[in-house]
Formats: structure tokens, sequence, C-alpha cells
């Protein structure tokens, strides 16, 4: 099996980067999507709210395969996206996956955030009214970092399901450590060493991940 | 408690019970008479694809239902995913590999192959509009090309043309929803999979999508195959049945009846 | 249309039973990782539950489909082999359980260890305080997690189409590419699996509002 690696190692290694690529991006821009709709539903004007949390409960009732079907082999179906600017975009594989980790990840990281802000003594947001803050600094200075602060354990677990999730990109081409597997699976027939491979490498990748989100976790936020 | 436990054997029973047409599990032969279970991927219509009772259909398996019928084998069809059907048979989940399966050189060394089921060997390119790509390099250049992973035609693309651009799919089907879809250029696979495409179209887009047969050189055959066949896994007990099996498909394709069969899953 | 219904229901037989099996795999795992004298036992348990929770699910299914059946194959040469759907629910269940084992280690750490000791001393042996006394609290706690990972589950039946099992999933990739509307039944997928999970989301919530009221009763 050791010698198999050693024969594939570049396939596997570049997969493991993109796997790794596709986490980064999609947390990435899920944080911002995240960041938005908790914005639009904090706001409690219905015309916002209403319709991202409709969108946020969707997302988190279907499952991701479902998910990233329909952004890549669905939205085709509609002309005006064939035609449209926004094809450049949806043409490509990986920025359809990470559309979807993004989006999926969002709406996770809504309920989060949601939960964190409302765990916010009322006291400190009144104080900072007194101060004078407007209300977009009150949500981006006060209390967007103190929700960093108390979210950040269960984001962990959030940064560990995208990586697993990434993994289901390869069902639309892309090839990340799973698609790469599956690829090397199909020409050399090695089946057992080629999944055997990949699980180590997905575990040894969870493992560090968590050991460096916990430090992280020790170092900045319990300190605090 | 008590109740809990109920529902949990409740719940066991009913997943027992037998509900997938497809994917039934074979059952074991009743006398002693040969039992073979026939795996494909059954998503390559006409050769092989799924009826609306969900049932594993398709050219290739009435021809070998008929081969069965006439050897008064029992033989059951059922549908594995293109990735899982060579481990199925390594691990003898099933005996025999078959839809659409060229029968090619490298293949050989691994499996035993019976004779080709078609008697022609077919390789096809769908690609949109009217336009015929020119099967060679400065025709596919700057073309991207969809092919199945693990497929002849993905190692044909890769050897005979390095600098094409080639997209691998889990199935055909995926290739072809991206060809839909205007990702790639052309689709490289089973002329009779690719024109039972373009013919279930809408009337009014048969016109957008071209297939065009290509034609083999003796060269080309060496990687592409001879044509489509059943693979078994080498052992002396597989030598006999495929000996078998050749006899009865070679004495079916001399009947009118084989022409029938043609005709009727749109084949020629 | 009866071709969703049918493939809707393998879904919901695949989550079901994935249900059952993963929830008795869960409880051992978890009365595992609360062992207090036998280490050995505990450390198994947690590195199960480490490994089930490390690799994706994906990855486990595939492990499950060639690994586990050679394996099968090779314990017991005559047994038939492990079908999709088998292969697909032993992985779903595995996964449900290595997460669940988490929980149910949690609610049972929650439970004072005078409960137990009180059921001895009037008389019920192990197995019968655990059963009658333990069990019965543990789902009071335990039942909000595990209705999360019910979820889950349900959603993760998706991934057995890779498997070649004919769920939802592969029924709307055979509609699509007859029609050349893949935007229209893999939204009709969604809206079943959406319906799927509100409708157990209210089931949940009516249970937990049970259950706390009868906490609430017994301390007035």
């Amino acid at each position: 099996m050791f010698d198999f690696f050693i024969n594939h190692h570049v396939a596997f290694l570049s997969g493991l980067k993109t796997s790794l690529l596709l986490t980064a991006s999609g947390l990435l821009l899920g944080i911002v999507f995240a960041a938005l709709s908790t914005w639009a539903i904090q706001s409690q004007k219905p015309w916002y709210a209403l319709p991202v949390q409709s969108i946020n409960h969707f997302l988190r009732s279907t499952p991701f395969l479902v998910q990233i079907y329909l952004l890549y082999y669905g939205l085709p179906q509609f002309s005006w996206i064939h035609s449209g600017p926004l094809w450049a975009f949806f043409e490509s594989p990986t920025l359809c996956a990470i559309l979807a980790l993004a989006l999926n990840s969002s709406a996770y990281t809504t309920v989060l955030l949601h939960g964190a802000i409302r765990a916010i003594p009322k006291g400190e947001i009144e104080a900072a009214e007194s101060l004078g803050f407007s209300k977009s600094q009150l949500f981006f200075w006060i209390q967007l970092k103190r929700v960093l602060l108390n979210s950040w354990a269960a984001y962990t677990n959030e940064i560990i399901l995208i990586f697993k999730a990434t993994s289901i990109a390869s069902t639309i081409t892309v090839l990340d450590l799973m698609g790469v597997t599956r690829q090397l699976m199909s020409d050399t027939y090695q089946t057992t060493e080629c999944l055997a491979i990949a699980g180590i490498l997905y575990l040894l990748t969870t493992y560090l991940l968590s050991v460096f989100l916990f430090a992280i976790k020790r170092r900045y936020i319990t300190a605090k | 408690m008590n109740r809990f436990l109920s529902v949990a054997i409740a719940l066991f029973l009913w997943a027992h019970t037998p509900v997938q047409a497809n994917n039934k599990t074979p059952m074991p032969p009743a006398s002693p008479r040969t039992y073979i279970a026939f795996g494909t991927d059954a998503t390559y219509p006409p050769l092989v694809n799924l009826d609306d009772a969900r049932r594993v259909s398709g050219f290739e398996t009435e021809l070998l239902k008929t081969v069965c019928r006439n050897l008064n084998w029992a033989c059951s069809f059922s549908h594995e995913e293109w990735d899982n059907l060579v481990p199925a048979l390594r691990t003898g989940k099933i005996n025999a590999i078959y839809g659409g399966i060229a029968i090619t050189k490298a293949r050989q060394e691994q499996f035993l192959f019976t004779v080709p089921l078609i008697d022609e060997s077919l390789a096809g390119i769908v690609s949109h509009g009217e336009s015929v790509l020119p099967f060679t390099e400065e025709g596919l250049k700057d073309k991207k090309i969809g092919v199945q992973t693990g497929s002849t035609f993905a190692h044909y693309l890769s050897t005979a043309f390095p600098n094409v651009r080639i997209k691998r799919y889990v199935s055909i089907q995926d290739a072809l929803l991206d060809l839909t879809a205007k990702r790639i250029d052309a689709v490289f696979g089973d002329t009779p999979v690719l024109r039972y495409f373009t013919r279930s179209l809408p009337e009014d887009k048969q016109d957008n999508y071209t297939v065009t047969g290509i034609d083999l050189n003796p060269e080309n055959l060496s990687i592409l195959g001879t044509g489509y066949g059943v693979a078994f896994n080498k052992n002396p007990e597989s030598e006999q049945i495929v000996k078998a099996l050749n006899a009865q498909i070679k004495a079916f394709q001399k009947k009118p009846a084989y022409d029938v069969l043609k005709i009727q899953f749109g084949i020629n | 249309m009866s071709g969703l219904l049918f493939a809707c229901f393998t879904t919901i037989k695949v989550a079901t039973t994935a249900l059952g099996v993963g929830l008795c795999l869960g409880i051992l795992l978890g009365l595992a990782m609360h062992q207090q004298t036998h280490r050995l036992w505990r450390a198994i348990a947690v590195a199960i539950s480490i490994f089930l929770r490390g690799i994706p699910e994906l990855l486990l299914l595939f492990l499950l489909y060639y690994g586990g059946n050679a394996l099968l194959q090779y314990c017991f040469p005559t047994a038939s082999s492990l079908s999709p759907f088998w292969a697909g629910t032993l992985g779903l269940a595995l996964i449900f359980s290595g997460y669940a084992a988490q929980i149910i280690h949690a609610a049972l750490s929650a439970i004072p260890i005078g409960q137990f000791e009180s059921s001895q001393a009037i008389g019920f042996n192990r197995h019968q305080s655990f059963l009658y006394i333990i069990l019965p609290q543990i789902w009071q706690h335990a039942l909000p997690g595990l209705g999360n990972l019910w979820q889950v589950l349900l959603k993760d039946t998706a991934l057995v189409s890779v498997l070649g099992l004919s769920e939802m999933m592969q029924w709307a990739k055979f509609e699509a590419n007859i029609t050349h509307a893949p935007f229209t039944y893999f939204m009709a997928v969604s809206c079943v699996y959406f319906a799927l999970c509100s409708l157990s989301q209210l089931c949940l919530a009516y249970q937990e509002r049970r259950i706390s009221n009868r906490l609430q009763a017994k301390h007035v």
C-alpha cells in the first residue's frame, strides 16, 4: 500500500490540496453570506428577513448532494443563465462547488451567529448605543466581534463538516481527494489501496485541523 | 421500552421486505442449473437501460436473456454504478459484467470475454449544431470533449490525442447533461447510446446535435476494441460458461430474430 | 410521478433502518465510552467514534461497499454479498452511531450516580436498573441531539445513490436525461427532502415539548 502511495503521491496530494482550497474558499464566502443574512434577519424588516430565513431553512433541510447537482447540472436549464454574464461563473465545476459549499455553510453559520447575538447581554448594546455607535457600527464592531468569540467552538465543528463535505464535489467532475481516488480506482483497479490511502489522508487532515483549531481556541478565545 | 423494541423489530422486518425491482439480490437457483448474476451500469440506452418498471432492459439484456433461455440457465440482471462494476465482479458480488463493454487487448488480459454481442465496433461523437468534428488532433484542438471515467473512450482519447482537453464523468448520462449545458463541445462514446440521446430530444431540438460515427482504422481497434462483450473473471469455471455462451450467441446472430431485436432497439 | 413515490419509499426505508441499527450501535458505543473500570474498552470506543466522525460519508460508503464485501466473504465464504442497500444503510448507521455515542455519553454524565445506586438498593440488578431506570432518563437528555442527528441521517441518504441504489437522486438523474429538464427534477427531489425534514422537525418539537412538560410536572 505504501508503494502504491509513493507511485501516485502527486495525484493524491494535488487532490488533497484541491480539497483544502475548496474548504477554505467555501468557508470564507460562507462567512460573508452568513454575516449578510444575519444582518438581514436582525434588521427585523420582513421583506429582508423572511426570504433569507426561508432560503436558509431550505438549505438546511435538503442534502448537499442535491444542492450541488441543482447548481451544476440544474441551472443551465435556464437560457438566461446560459446566455448571461453569469455563465462564466457557472461553467466551472470548481466555482460551482465553492458556491454550493458557501451557501450550505452559511445556512448553518447563520444559526450559530443568530444564537450568539441573542446571547449578548442587552446592557452591552445599550452601552454602545449611548456611546454614539450607529446601527451598522454596532453590528460590525460590537456584535460581530463578540459573536465570533462566542461561537468559535461551534464553528470549529462546521469547518470539519465542510472539509468532509468537499468529497461530494467529486460528483461534479472536481478532482478533489475523493475525485482523484475514484479516478485512480477505475484506472488501476486497486480499489482497496486507493480507498485506504484516501481514508488515512482524510483522517490525518481532520485530526490536524482539529488540533490546529483547538490551539487557536486556547490561544485567542479562552484567553479573552 | 417494550414499545421501542417492537418498533425496532418491525423496522428491521420491514427493511427485509423485497421492494426494489431492479436491485434485487440474486435468488439462489432451486435446481443445480447453471446460475449467472449479470451486472451492468444500466445507463446506456439502447444497449442497457432501466424500463418503466425499473427493471434492467435494453438490447444487450434482451439478447442475453434469450441466450440464457436457450441454454436453460438461471440468469439474473442487476444494476450497478459504472465505478462499482469491476470491484463487484472481483469480489464475486456478480459473475459477469456487460453493457457497452468493449473488448480490448488491455481488458482481455484481465477478463475473459465472450464474442461480441453486436457484430460491429461502434464509436461515435456527438457535438453541437451541424458541424461534424473531424476526428483528428487538429480537428479536436481547443475543444472540450467529455467521456466516462474508466471507459475505453477515455483511454483512447488520452493516448491518441494527448493535447485534447478531456473531461471525465461518473456516468455517460452526466456527460450528456453537461453537453446540454454547453460546458463541453462534444461527448465521445458508443454511437447507439449517443443516437438514443438525440432521438429522445423534443422534435425541435433534434437538429441541435449531430452524431458522427468514427472510421476505425486497425490501429484504433487495439484500444477501442472489437465490439461489446460480456466479461468474466479468469478461471476454469468461467471458461466453460463462456464456451457455451459463445456458441449460443453466434447461433442466435444468424437467426432473423437477431435482426428483429436490432430494429426493435434502433441499432443501425 | 409513481417513480418518485417508489424512490421516496426506498429513501425512507434506508433512513429508518439506519436509525434503528445506528441507535443500538450508538448506545453500545456510548456505554463503552462511559466505562470507568475497563479502560481498554473505553479507548477502543473513543477511537471508533473518532474514526467514524473523521472520514467523509462518501468514503465510508465506498469502504463498506468494496472492503466490507471482501471482509464478509473472507469471514463467511458462503455468505451472499453485501447489497447496495445494506452497504449504504450500514454506512449511514455507523456514521450515526459515531455521533450518537457522544450524545449518549454526555446524557449518561448528566444522570446523577445516586440514581443507579438507589435503583440497586431497591433490588434491581445491573441490567434491570439500566433498562428501566437509566435508559428512559438518557432518552430525555439525548432527544434533542439525536433529533438533529436523525435529520443529518435523512439528508445523507442521497449519498447512497452513488452505490447504484435507485432512490430519489438516481430517479432524478434518469428523468433529467430523458426530459432535458434537470433543474425541475432535482428541485422535485429537494422538495421531497424538505417536506420529510420539516415533518420530522415538527414531530421532534412535539416530543420535546411533551418531555419538558412531564419534567416540569414532576418538579411541581
